[in-house]
Parts: structure tokens; sequence; C-alpha cells
């Protein structure tokens, strides 16, 4: 039996998905140990969604893309079971609502200088959203509702819809992920896709 | 029906201009199609039924297809469990931190700027391989998390040396003497084995310098065991056969020594290191032939002057880490451009901006009253003392009176006044109120304790003769380190 199968060694994942105006949207997962060790990486083909779906679709699209083609796959293929998986991607949350592990939102870093007196875990107002905005096409990042809250220097948000993930996301954060960088790991991924595309050419 | 007029001729009122009528008659010209216009048209009469209102709506569905993404998967090799546990500890032991501890690691964290990550080499063609590499955290992430911990703060260059040697299955690095070679190679064979990457790491170095790498490896790498092979041929046939510990260090002389054990075909390392790697520039030499005999899977060279003579030094080299890659009497041009993924070269004006600034400063001192006096009187009585040698007067007695003169301007021998260490101490009031820290060098181990007496408020430490690397470490936390320098005064 290797080690990542065994439960009681956390891992996290980190999943992104990236645009490419001419191929679509390619997404990536990596699982790390928690400390900071690749165990598997995962990519997808490129996605584009065709003219029916972008109409049809309207605001959702992005949701069904990120999360339920790209993210779902991603997290299907994984191995390993982690203790959250953590993206840069507002709309990739909508896969919360297949797996049963928590998904953590996390921003990208300010880069202005951040105040050093946030309390390690800080939770704030639960924004909402309208889901039934008319077509605008400029709306469909944001339609998930989420609780947004603070996890040491990183700005965090959760799927508004489990409001729980955030407890549990705390224990995690405290118990075992401390350590680590929430952001770095997807600077990595996107590396790691434009290697795959050249080698795939 | 339509009932259509037949005329033959038609008459027209027309009206001149004066308003008088012109009657005539005119009569139109007959031509075929004239006939056709009397012809009636043809007219048919469809009947349609109308269908009942009610009937259902036809619907045409267009369903949505979404194609199954397709995913490519790597995994990647896993940690030894003795680093599972160890990094547990690791962890566990962060945890126990006190709040002002973590505090300033994570300012430490904060002030790294630079990152340095490790590229996969071009001669890694595996993209599961290369995304391996690419997919690792950077070497200073590894540091801040506690994965790997330094003794002190490496410099950015030597991260990136690291990142060069990773992933390298050959590989030289060529550093100029003082960069840290050592430390560098000692920091990467740590990563290899913390990753598992590598079990068996074989380091050969010049007999001397043996002593030297354990040292550092116990400095670098505490938790590494390491065994030196060395001791009678029935021990040392024993060390190489049983693999204790992941790193062996031997020296040249031995692989002429236990050639049939290194070459019988049981031993295999992941790694060889040669120290001092122009040690087999000459491809004929013995020493060149079993080392490139040694059944490994990856081989650096640690030199500071690959090539010393000729560029056929490096061909030698080559012959170790990638025989046949490089031929004698190749065109320059031509190696720059094989090697050049193959070495890496830094000097220390290339890497001075990581380095602090190098200032002298000449001070000029009176000599005391007292020191004056005594250098006087040494001085005049050495002269007569030297002329009345004659014949027997070398230019050693004359070393020795200068150097007796020289050692009455650091302190005087009858009272001990000394104007260097007045301005010393002054230095010294400046750096310790500045929270800054010196390391003080003399020539002389009576000098140093003279100069410890009068600094003893500064809690001096003293590390006379050879480095020692427990003891440094503790010197260099003291304001005043006082280090005996055999080259200068």
């Amino acid at each position: 039996m290797s080690n990542r199968d065994k439960k009681q060694i956390p891992t996290v994942g980190f999943l992104t998905v990236i645009e490419n105006k001419q191929h679509g949207l390619f997404g990536g997962y990596l699982v790390l140990n928690t400390s900071g060790r690749p165990l598997e990486f995962h990519c997808t083909s490129p996605v584009k969604a065709n003219k029916a779906q972008e109409i049809l679709y309207g605001p959702t699209l992005e949701p069904y893309l990120y999360g339920e083609q790209i993210a779902s796959a991603l997290l299907k293929k994984s191995k390993s079971v982690p203790t959250i998986v953590c993206t840069d991607c507002p709309p990739v949350l909508s896969v919360r609502s297949m797996v049963d592990t928590p998904v953590l939102l996390v921003e990208p870093e300010s880069t202005e200088e951040q105040g050093s007196e946030q309390p390690e875990s800080a939770s704030t107002e639960t924004k909402f959203l309208r889901f039934d905005e008319a077509h605008t096409g400029t709306q469909t990042s944001q339609q998930i509702k989420q609780t947004k809250f603070q996890l040491s220097d990183h700005k965090v948000a959760v799927c508004a819809l489990h409001p729980e993930d955030q407890k549990s996301i705390e224990q995690i954060w405290r118990e075992h992920i401390s350590e680590i960088d929430l952001n770095e790991p997807f600077g990595r991924i996107q590396e790691a896709i434009q290697e795959a595309q050249q080698g795939g050419r | 029906m339509i009932d259509q007029p037949t005329t033959s001729s038609l008459t027209f009122d027309v009206h001149s201009s004066s308003g008088r009528e012109l009657d005539f008659s005119i009569s139109p010209l007959s031509t075929g199609w004239q006939t056709a216009l009397t012809r009636p048209p043809k007219l048919t009469v469809e009947t349609h039924s109308i269908k009942d209102l009610n009937s259902p709506t036809a619907v045409v569905t267009l369903p949505i297809k979404s194609r199954k993404v397709a995913v490519s998967s790597f995994i990647f090799p896993e940690a030894p469990e003795w680093l599972t546990k160890l990094e547990a500890a690791d962890k566990k032991k962060a945890a126990q931190e006190s709040p002002n501890q973590r505090v300033a690691r994570k300012k430490k964290k904060k002030k790294r700027k630079t990152t340095t990550r490790i590229k996969p080499p071009s001669d890694v063609i595996k993209l599961e391989d290369r995304l391996y590499y690419l997919l690792q955290p950077s070497l200073e992430t590894l540091a801040t998390t506690g994965s790997l911990e330094f003794p002190f703060e490496p410099f950015p260059y030597q991260f990136e040396g690291m990142a060069f040697l990773y992933p390298r299955h050959a590989a030289i690095l060529a550093d100029e003497m003082g960069l840290g070679k050592t430390m560098q190679a000692i920091t990467t064979i740590r990563m290899l084995l913390r990753s598992g990457e590598a079990k068996s790491v074989l380091l050969i170095c010049p007999k001397p310098l043996v002593t030297n790498w354990k040292k550092e490896f116990t400095l670098w790498a505490p938790e590494i065991p390491i065994s030196i092979i060395e001791g009678d041929r029935t021990r040392r046939a024993w060390q190489w056969e049983t693999a204790e510990s992941p790193v062996r260090i031997a020296n040249y002389e031995l692989l002429m020594r236990d050639e049939d054990i290194l070459l019988d075909g049981s031993l295999h390392f992941d790694l060889v290191v040669l120290d001092e790697a122009q040690r087999i520039k000459n491809s004929s030499s013995t020493t060149s032939r079993i080392a490139t005999s040694i059944s490994r899977t990856r081989s650096w060279a640690l030199t500071g002057t690959p090539i010393e003579n000729s560029t056929d030094d490096l061909v030698g080299i080559f012959d170790f880490l990638s025989p046949g890659y490089l031929y004698k009497g190749m065109p320059l041009k031509n190696i720059c451009r094989a090697t050049s993924d193959y070495i890496l070269r830094r000097t220390k004006d290339v890497v001075m901006s990581d380095m602090p600034p190098l200032l002298y400063r000449d001070a000029d001192l009176y000599l005391s009253p007292e020191q004056q006096a005594t250098y006087e009187l040494a001085e005049s009585e050495g002269v007569v003392q030297l002329e009345e040698m004659g014949e027997s007067l070398t230019v050693q007695h004359v070393f020795e009176l200068v150097l007796r003169l020289k050692q009455i301007c650091n302190f005087d021998p009858r009272t001990g006044k000394s104007s260097k260490i007045e301005q010393l101490v002054a230095d010294m009031e400046e750096v310790a109120a500045s929270g800054k820290k010196a390391i003080v060098f003399s020539q002389w181990t009576k000098t140093i304790d003279q100069i410890k007496k009068h600094l003893h408020r500064f809690g001096p430490l003293d590390t006379p003769g050879k480095f020692r690397p427990k003891k440094e470490t503790q010197s260099l936390n003291s304001s005043a380190t006082i280090r005996q320098n055999r080259s200068s005064s």
C-alpha cells in the first residue's frame, strides 16, 4: 500500500483553469503533500463551449464549464482524496455540489503590502449575488454565492451553499497546512500546463 | 370569363396647341402578339381543406451535447517513509513554537523576494519527468517551510546552484574557489535523498579533504548518515558492500586499491560525485578508468578549474559524465555549445552582488609614547647587535628584528600600552552600539590573548587554529570574534 493511500497522510489539491484564446480552457490539478511536494498532476485537453452552449447556458456557462466539466473531470481522476481543494477561479466553486471535499477559493495576492494585524481567521460577511440577472455576458464569474473569510494572510471564500466548509477548513489549516503558501502552487500549475501544451505539439 | 373588345381601328381626338381639333384615323400595324393579347387567360382553381386547429404543435429538439473532458494524469514518486516521519516531527516542532518565533519566521518568509525554481534540463525528454521538476516547490519555500533547514542562509546564487544540480544526471559545478561548491553539492544530495530520488551516493575526493567533507555534511545535512570508506581491506570490503549509510565518502587512492570490489558488478550508486574532478582530466589514467566504470545513475563533477591546461581536460571530465559526448580536438565553439547545459560556473565578481561589499580602510595610527620609547630602544639595540654579528649576519636575523618591532607596534611588552588596541576598543563600541558583529584577526596567538583582555566587555570568543563549525557558529553569535590568521598580521 502506498503512503498516499493511507488516509492519515493529508494532501492538498490545487485546481486552476487557464484560458487560451485559440484553444479554449485548460484545467490543471496539482496534489501536494503538506510540505509542498507534488504527488499528482492532472491536466485536461482544451474545452471550448459551442455557440448553442454559449446562448443557452448564458451566465451559468462558466460555472458549468469550470466546475461541472473541468474540475469534476480532474477530481475524478485523482488517486488521493485531498483534505481540501484550493482554487483561484471563482466558477470552480460550483464543483463543490459534486464532491464531498471542501473547496476553497483563494484570492490572488495583492501587490500592496498587507496588514500584519489581521487575525488568524476572521470571518467577514456573506456576499450574495443574483443568479437570475439578465444575460449581460460579464456577470459570469461572480454568480456563485461565496462566504468570505481570512486565513492568516490569505483572503479566501467557500461556496455559500456549504457554510460548514469554513469551520472544517480552518481546522485543517491549523493542523496541517498553515505553512503552505496558498497562492504559489497555481504558478506551478500554469507552467506545467504550458509545458504539457508544448509537449503535446 | 372576361370579355375583351375587338378593335380594328382607333380614332383619337387630338387638340393642337392652338386649340384646333385634329381629326384623323390611326390603324395599328398588324403583328402576331396582338392576337395573343386577345386570347383569354387560362385560370385553374385548387381546393385545400383546413386542418383542425386543435392538433399538437410540431417541436424540433436540438440536443446540447457535452463532450467528455479528456484528462492526462501524472503520478510522482512518493517521499520515503523516513522523510514523512521527519517532516511530521518538524511540523510538530513548528506547532510548538511561540507566537513571537512564528511571527519572526513569517517575517523572514516575506522578506525573501527571490524564488529559485528547478527547471528541467534540455536532455530530459519525457513529459512526466519534465513536469516532475517543474512542479517542485521553490527552494526558498522548502527552506522557509522547514522542509530543509540550513545553519546559515544560503546566498541566492547557491540556491541557483542547487536548482542546477538537482535535475541533472550529468553536471559540472565549476564555481570559483570559495563560493561554496561543497555546500551546494551537499544540500542537493540532501534534497535527492529526501525526495527518494537517490538512495545511495558515493562521493570521491582527495584524501586530505575527506575530513572536511565529513564536517560539512555534519553542518549542512546533520540528519543524513554518512560513512567514510577506510581501514584495512576486509573492513573496506564490508563498508562497500553494506549499504548502512546513504552517503559513502572515499578518496581517489582507494579507487585503485578497491577496483575489484567497485567493478565486480554488484555495486550500483544512484549518484557518484567527484570532488576536485580535474583529477580525472587524463582519460587514460587508472583513476579515470575506474571512476568512469563505476555503475551509477547520475554523475556530478565539482571543480574550480575544469580546464587547467587545454580543452582536453574537459573532455576527460566528460568521459566520466557522458562518455563520448566530447572528443579530443573538438573545436572550441562546438565544445562551448555542447556543454552549456551541463556546466555551471560563477566567479566572485559575477556573484558579488550577493556578497556583502568588501571595503579596505587603512587607519594611520601613532604609537603611544611608551610604545615609541620601547620601539626606539629595541631598534637601536637591535641594530647594534646586528652590526656586532659581522659576517655571521643573515637575512634571518634582520627578519627577527623586524618581527620584534612589529610586535611592539601591537603592544608595548613592558607597559602593555597599545594605540592599536585603543582604536580597536573605540571601533568595537561603535560596532556593539549598532548591534553588529566583528571578527578580529591576528597572526599571533599572544596578541589574541592581549586583545581578548581588552575586549572582555564585548564577550569575545576566540577561535584559534582550524575552523570548527560548531564553535564557529557559537562565536558568530557573539559581538566580537577573535581569530588567528596565519597569513596576515
